[in-house]
């Protein structure tokens, strides 16, 4: 069988500066074969509307400013409203004290400072096998 | 018995392999006599021959008791700008080097004579999240602990601001949900500039807010605050980021496109050379190039480079380099690979000495003087073991001082994962006091001057960056490679370089990819209340505009439109900050005022769509 690719949807806020963690990420995605779009947004509804047009298998959102509690709370609610069934992932400065308020609202996995792309990269997989493997059992 | 007698042969070979190098080096011993330069050694044939006898028999050791007893080879080690280092360094590798004293030119060794002993380095705290009023709590925390200015004497007011307020927009613009007062203070009215500096004697206060983009809209509001409290601005000191290039380049958050960004500089330096002479005007920062990976080689080509073309535009725009020059200087990286960051700093003066000299004929000898504010890098810190970010921190300080810094920002051991707390600023502080009061580091100028190694890796940091220099100027010049996206594309080969050294272990980060933890300690992060900060931000925004008459705001901003449709070229540089100043002695925001210059120029544009 041929290997699924997967397809990423990354969102960063367009004024959060702190991007030189999430193109490692990226570059480490592409070279994996993993499709990754890549987007600014202003606001994670407009995440929301690149989700229902582009279909991905996961959702990052890349935050270092300090806005995660509220970008996550925003996008995994309007995923849900929106009926989109994705995994949602969170990468960049997020405290470690944070980490389970976030898992709580529904994030899969956060990569904060110290994680490695590689594994940001084995989790997409994961969870792009797991979401061909629930299709292929419809 | 074999074993003796062969001992004993080994040292007859090696007493004879002595003799024969002591005979054959004759004419290599003339030679470096003739090249001796340092004064203490000179002519002394004495010291000489038995330095030259020392380094044959210390030449002998590596081959014939590491090589072949220890069966070791010291590996080839290249430092970060990629310079091969030698196992050890000698009076042969600064032959070339010509004798100078702190506070001659080039300045290698220091910008004056006695150095820290009559000035010490300024303790510049950057600093600034929330609201205004929070930010000023901390600004006098830090002042109480000891945040100062030149001769610790000024005060200093070096501002961080938030992200809309770098590019340019108010708290109530839409674009700047959910990103008030994070990461910086919001600054978009001429009550917040009083809220940070109401009780300060603008005439001894260092006012430094670190806006990018939208450094003329403050700097006007500045001038129209300053003169409202009845101060001319020629009595005004601090200091304009006012190097847009580079963030725009190292952090995609868009801005004016380069060619608006260059007018802008251009613009903001003639202004204050003209009107507030003791105004930094234009602070060249090589710490975000770094903190992408640049090497230091590289940063310190790429800030030479961008000041080239940033003088060559001014010259354009009518100022001669000796009315300006002097008020460059540069936000400087501090990594850990330290005696090549000390050699950066001192490299970094002389360059610049060097390129103004020879270049641009400047004659009076502060141009020639080159003053840099190091900030300790972020990119070493580590979110692991954070305590450990305090001996980084610690390191950079010494470095910074031993390459003869004048002004430092350190970070403290909770940036990895946040704003700073309190307790960690003032640990930030005491390491430059400890090093200041306590160890005598200050109490001879330039004290690593002459140190054979560091004075060859200064040099070789300079060539280096020189080559870079040059491969720009091939490239069309500076503000070219970053239009076309080459630089940006030059720092993400780096940054994807520097990641696969740390995932593939080459290169170690203690704490990170050594020496883990099973069980990471965990440290408080500083919450920002950045939601009531923005509401009182978007409040105080709302009461300001109903104050001001509608009438003057509107000319206001139609005068800066027109001088930014006129301001087709560097010669017609002069026209925009005075309409700005009129604007906000007429109350505009700073958002309407950057506004207006985005309106005219196509908006913001990301360095993302050239890469």
């Amino acid at each position: 069988m041929e290997e699924i690719r997967g397809r990423i949807l990354i969102g960063r806020y367009q004024l959060d500066g702190h991007d030189r963690g999430i193109l490692s990420v990226i570059a480490a995605l592409r070279n994996a074969g993993v499709e990754v779009i890549y987007m600014l947004f202003i606001h994670p509804d407009e995440i929301i509307q690149a989700a229902i047009e582009e279909d991905p298998d996961v959702v990052g959102l890349a935050s270092s400013l300090g806005q995660h509690e509220m970008f996550v709370s925003m996008l995994i609610d309007g995923l849900t409203e929106a009926g989109l069934d994705v995994p949602v992932i969170l990468g960049g400065i997020i405290p470690t004290a944070d980490v389970t308020k976030v898992m709580a609202k529904g994030v899969k996995q956060v990569f904060g400072p110290g994680s490695t792309p590689e594994s940001a990269v084995t989790l997409v997989k994961e969870l792009v096998k797991e979401r061909y493997s629930q299709m292929t059992n419809y | 018995m074999w074993a003796l007698a062969s001992r004993e042969v080994r040292r007859q070979f090696r007493i004879i392999l002595i003799k024969t190098a002591r005979a054959c080096s004759q004419r290599r011993l003339d030679n470096i006599n003739e090249h001796f330069r340092y004064s203490k050694h000179k002519g002394d044939k004495a010291v000489d021959k038995k330095f030259k006898t020392q380094k044959d028999i210390w030449e002998l050791e590596l081959t014939d008791i590491y090589e072949k007893k220890l069966k070791f080879i010291p590996p080839e080690k290249l430092n970060e700008s990629g310079i091969q280092i030698k196992n050890v360094y000698g009076p042969l590798d600064v032959s070339h080097i010509e004798p100078e004293m702190p506070g001659q030119y080039p300045y290698t060794r220091g910008l004056n004579a006695l150095g820290y002993q009559y000035a010490p380095w300024m303790i510049q705290m950057l600093h600034g999240f929330g609201t205004s009023e929070e930010t000023k709590e901390r600004t006098q925390f830090l002042l109480k602990e000891g945040m100062r200015g030149y001769k610790d004497k000024q005060a200093v007011v070096l501002i961080q601001v938030d992200p809309p307020t770098t590019v340019g927009m108010d708290p109530d613009d839409p674009m700047a949900f959910g990103s008030v007062g994070l990461g910086g203070v919001s600054i978009s009215t001429i009550d917040d500039i009083d809220n940070l500096l109401k009780d300060h004697d603008l005439a001894n206060t260092r006012f430094a807010p670190n806006t990018r983009f939208s450094c003329l809209p403050i700097l006007a509001m500045y001038v129209a605050y300053a003169e409202g409290r009845g101060y001319k601005p020629g009595q005004l000191i601090g200091q304009s980021q006012n190097d847009q290039f580079c963030r725009w380049t190292t952090t995609d958050i868009g801005g004016p496109n380069p060619d608006v960004q260059f007018k802008l500089r251009v613009e903001l330096i003639k202004y204050a050379s003209l009107n507030i002479p003791r105004w930094n005007h234009c602070n060249l920062s090589g710490y975000l190039f770094a903190e992408m990976c640049a090497t230091p080689a590289q940063e310190l080509g790429l800030v030479v480079a961008e000041a080239i073309d940033t003088i060559e535009a001014c010259i354009e725009a009518g100022l001669h380099p000796d009315e300006f020059v002097s008020r460059f200087s540069s936000q400087v990286h501090m990594g850990m690979s330290f005696f090549e960051e000390i050699g950066k700093l001192r490299a970094w003066r002389s360059l610049w000495a060097k390129v103004m000299k020879d270049r641009f004929k400047c004659k009076n000898p502060k141009s020639l003087k080159y003053r840099n504010h190091v900030q300790t890098g972020g990119v070493a810190l580590t979110m692991e073991q954070p305590y450990n970010n305090i001996t980084r921190a610690t390191l950079h300080v010494l470095a910074s001082v031993l390459g003869g810094v004048q002004s430092l920002h350190t970070a403290s051991y909770d940036e990895a994962i946040g704003l700073p707390c309190e307790e960690a600023v003032r640990s930030a502080i005491r390491i430059n006091q400890i090093i200041k009061e306590e160890t005598g580091i200050p109490d001879v100028s330039d004290p690593l001057g002459g140190s054979y190694y560091i004075e060859a890796i200064t040099d070789k940091v300079e060539a280096e960056a020189c080559k870079l220099i040059e491969e720009i100027e091939d490239r069309g010049g500076f503000a070219k490679c970053i239009a076309d996206g080459w630089v940006r594309r030059l720092l993400d080969k780096q940054s994807l370089q520097w990641r696969k050294e740390v995932d593939s272990e080459e290169r170690i980060i203690v704490g990170l990819n050594k020496y883990r933890l099973e069980k990471e300690e965990e440290i408080k992060p500083f919450v920002v209340h950045a939601e009531e900060a923005a509401e009182t931000a978007i409040r105080k925004v709302k009461e300001y505009r109903k104050s001001r008459d509608q009438g003057q705001v509107t000319q206001s901003l139609d005068a800066i439109r027109k001088a930014m449709r006129e301001y087709d070229s560097f010669s017609k540089a002069g026209i925009l900050m005075p309409v700005l100043i009129s604007a906000a002695k007429a109350k505009c925001t700073l958002g309407e005022m950057m506004g207006a210059i985005y309106e005219e120029t196509g908006g913001r544009v990301f360095v993302g769509q050239y890469r």
